[in-house]
């Protein structure tokens, strides 16, 4: 098994130890940042992927393998940045005005992650102007927002208005999402995606700012 | 849980020994009548009275546990204790159809798919013949459907005689598979159950069978079926004393054929419904009888023939599975030992294979709930607790990824999908599902087949019984 392999392997078994030994000695041994990400890693997220598309796995091998893949990542991104290799995209996350719960958000942010995506994180009880601000100050393409509350899912439709004032909507992709939120709630306050879990929603800001590598 | 303290324990015991003593049994059959005179019986004609010494002197020389073998040989119940396990019901009238929805008589066919969907099971531990089926020669369909089941599935087998000509046939059906009669005892594959009829009366087949069990050292369960108001008294703890009475009874006979010869004492004890007429199997009652007889046989230690995952309704709807999901979990909380009727509907008229699914899965809930929560360093996870510490998750750790699937219980038919996903997976209802499973495994599972060589053996033991019996 060459190094590569072994963390493929050791990324969709988990072993968050093992994996960023594994890409210190891959880095050590001369291989290229661009194909330690590409050979190792992601293609050590593609078998979690597989895995669980076909009920192999469920979500806690799932979230356990992304946190293996953020900690090979953080190994890999000074070469990464050195290499002027470029994010698969930016995203805005937060929990909405009102709410203080971050699992779900937290998991949102694993999961992008793994997948190459930026996240700016703005942790709990963010203000409508904020998630606005951010997006256009750091020019992302996503904004992404969770409630777990009845009472402050009311905050999303406040961050839809914000947009339209700032006359920025069609700047950005809204995605939406916690227990109380469905496709139905998503449709009518006019966001863009309803994701059910932290491994759809990555999936889904893939799509939307790499439409071309996804099926 | 707990149904009886010590001393109404005590006073149960009491009550029956005086019973036996004061009333005495019935007995039809000569040859108990004989054994339990010169034991020590006082018998008037057809009439034996029990002294409590021969009584006592029983339940000390019955063994407190009965191991079974599987048809390989594998030895995968040990009735004793707190142990439970779970089987189908016998010679119900009726079967439900899975496939046309018919309310229809069984076959041998019905045995048969019965036994493969039993062996697919994880949580059926055991076979019943599931119906009186309608299409064989009336005589030797206990012998039959004893074939049928040893033939579709690994699994023992708890099944009933007709007479004890029919009963020394199934034991050489046994013999041929375990290869010598020692083995047979030393490993059982089956267990033969026969029934006094309540109140206070043994008939002659039930005791002369459960006699020549005792004489082969074949396990024999003895298990009467009092209706309480009916052919018991009407309070709970009367009704329990004429169960206990009459397994008691049985017992010496048996014991005075063979002193540790394997018995299991039960009964499918409950009330009758005063307003349909009907005997129930789904009350509060017939739930909380079989928990205080299971409780007694603990007290005698004397493994327990109890019942479950068995309904009055006529369908599988609301009451049924509320009626299954309570007595499962009651037996296995009273530790009922060996536990049939699962899968019974209609009071016992019926038998459902749909239903049987839908019990393996409350089965497969019971048995989480019984594992209890373990409690060592690992399961307290204080490590654990201080890495992600306050705000944090624990989804993203190892720790969880361990564990999971040791903790939590995953359900088969069960549905706990978002609204939209249910509604996208076809909006179907539990007992669709369950309905639809039954189906799925009567027509792909295939059960490890019986050796041609064996197949050929039983064939011929049953040709030799057909030509004797005609």
């Amino acid at each position: 098994m060459n190094i590569l392999d072994d963390i493929s392997y050791n990324l969709y078994k988990g072993v968050a130890k093992n994996v960023t030994h594994a890409v210190q000695i891959a880095i050590d041994e001369g291989y290229p940042a661009e194909e330690i990400l590409q050979k190792g890693l992601l293609r050590g997220m593609d078998i979690v992927g597989r895995l669980f598309q076909e009920g192999d796995y469920y979500v806690p091998e799932v979230i356990v393998a992304a946190r293996a893949m953020n900690a090979g990542v953080e190994i890999l991104k000074p070469l990464l940045q050195k290499q002027g290799i470029a994010s698969m995209g930016k995203v805005v996350l937060g929990a909405v005005k009102g709410d203080l719960h971050d699992i779900g958000k937290n998991l949102v942010k694993l999961m992008m992650e793994s997948n190459g995506l930026e996240v700016i994180d703005l942790g709990t009880d963010v203000p409508a102007e904020q998630f606005v601000q951010v997006a256009i100050n750091e020019n992302c393409q996503i904004i992404a927002m969770s409630a777990l509350l009845t009472t402050s899912m009311g905050a999303m439709k406040e961050v839809m208005k914000q947009l339209h004032l700032a006359g920025v909507r069609e700047r950005f992709k809204v995605m939406i999402g916690g227990a109380p939120v469905s496709a139905r709630y998503c449709e009518q306050i006019g966001a863009d995606a309803y994701t059910p879990d932290a491994a759809a929603a990555a999936n889904r800001a893939l799509k939307f700012c790499k439409p071309e590598y996804m099926p | 849980m707990q149904v009886f303290t010590e001393q109404q324990k005590e006073e149960i015991h009491s009550a029956a020994l005086e019973v036996l003593e004061r009333v005495g049994v019935e007995i039809h059959s000569d040859q108990a009548l004989e054994v339990l005179k010169k034991g020590g019986a006082y018998v008037d004609g057809n009439r034996a009275r029990i002294p409590a010494a021969m009584v006592e002197k029983a339940i000390r020389s019955c063994p407190s546990r009965v191991a079974v073998g599987n048809r390989d040989g594998e030895r995968v119940m040990f009735l004793e204790g707190n142990n439970y396990y779970f089987g189908a019901g016998p010679t119900a009238i009726y079967t439900h159809d899975p496939i046309t929805g018919e309310r229809r008589l069984p076959t041998l066919a019905d045995t048969e798919r019965a036994s493969r969907v039993i062996d697919a099971l994880p949580n059926i531990d055991y076979q019943m013949d599931f119906g009186t089926i309608s299409d064989v020669e009336a005589g030797l369909m206990d012998v039959y459907t004893f074939k049928a089941m040893l033939e579709n599935s690994v699994k023992p087998i708890v099944h009933w005689a007709y007479n004890v000509k029919n009963v020394k046939a199934m034991v050489e059906m046994g013999v041929k598979v375990r290869g010598s009669l020692r083995a047979l005892q030393e490993n059982p594959l089956f267990i033969i159950y026969t029934e006094p009829v309540t109140p206070l009366v043994h008939e002659f087949n039930a005791l002369d069978i459960s006699m020549t069990l005792a004489e082969l050292e074949i396990p024999s369960i003895y298990t009467p079926a009092p209706q309480a108001g009916v052919s018991g008294p009407m309070t709970m703890a009367g009704t329990i004393v004429v169960s206990i009475c009459e397994s008691l009874s049985g017992l010496v006979c048996h014991q005075l054929v063979k002193e540790g010869a394997p018995f299991i004492m039960g009964g499918v004890i409950t009330t009758m419904d005063m307003s349909a007429m009907q005997i129930t199997y789904g009350s509060p009652e017939f739930n909380i009888l079989a928990a205080g007889l299971s409780e007694m046989a603990h007290y005698y230690k004397i493994p327990m023939f109890s019942t479950s995952g068995c309904s009055d309704s006529k369908c599988c709807d609301a009451q049924q599975a509320s009626e299954i999901a309570q007595n499962i979990l009651m037996a296995a909380l009273s530790g009922g030992n060996l536990i049939h009727d699962n899968g019974y509907m209609e009071s016992g008229m019926a038998t459902s294979l749909q239903s049987v699914v839908l019990c393996d899965e409350l089965i497969g809930k019971v048995k989480r709930m019984m594992r209890g929560i373990p409690v060592d360093e690992k399961n307290l996870a204080v490590d654990v607790i201080a890495e992600v510490g306050p705000g944090g998750n624990f989804l993203s750790e190892e720790h969880t990824l361990e564990n999971y699937k040791d903790e939590i219980w995953f359900p088969e038919l069960h549905n706990r999908q978002r609204y939209d996903d249910w509604k996208a997976d076809g909006g179907l209802t539990m007992e669709e599902r369950a309905r639809q499973k039954a189906v799925d495994l009567i027509n792909n599972y295939q059960p490890p087949a019986l050796p041609n060589e064996l197949k050929k053996d039983l064939n011929d033991i049953v040709i030799q019984l057909e030509k004797e019996t005609k």
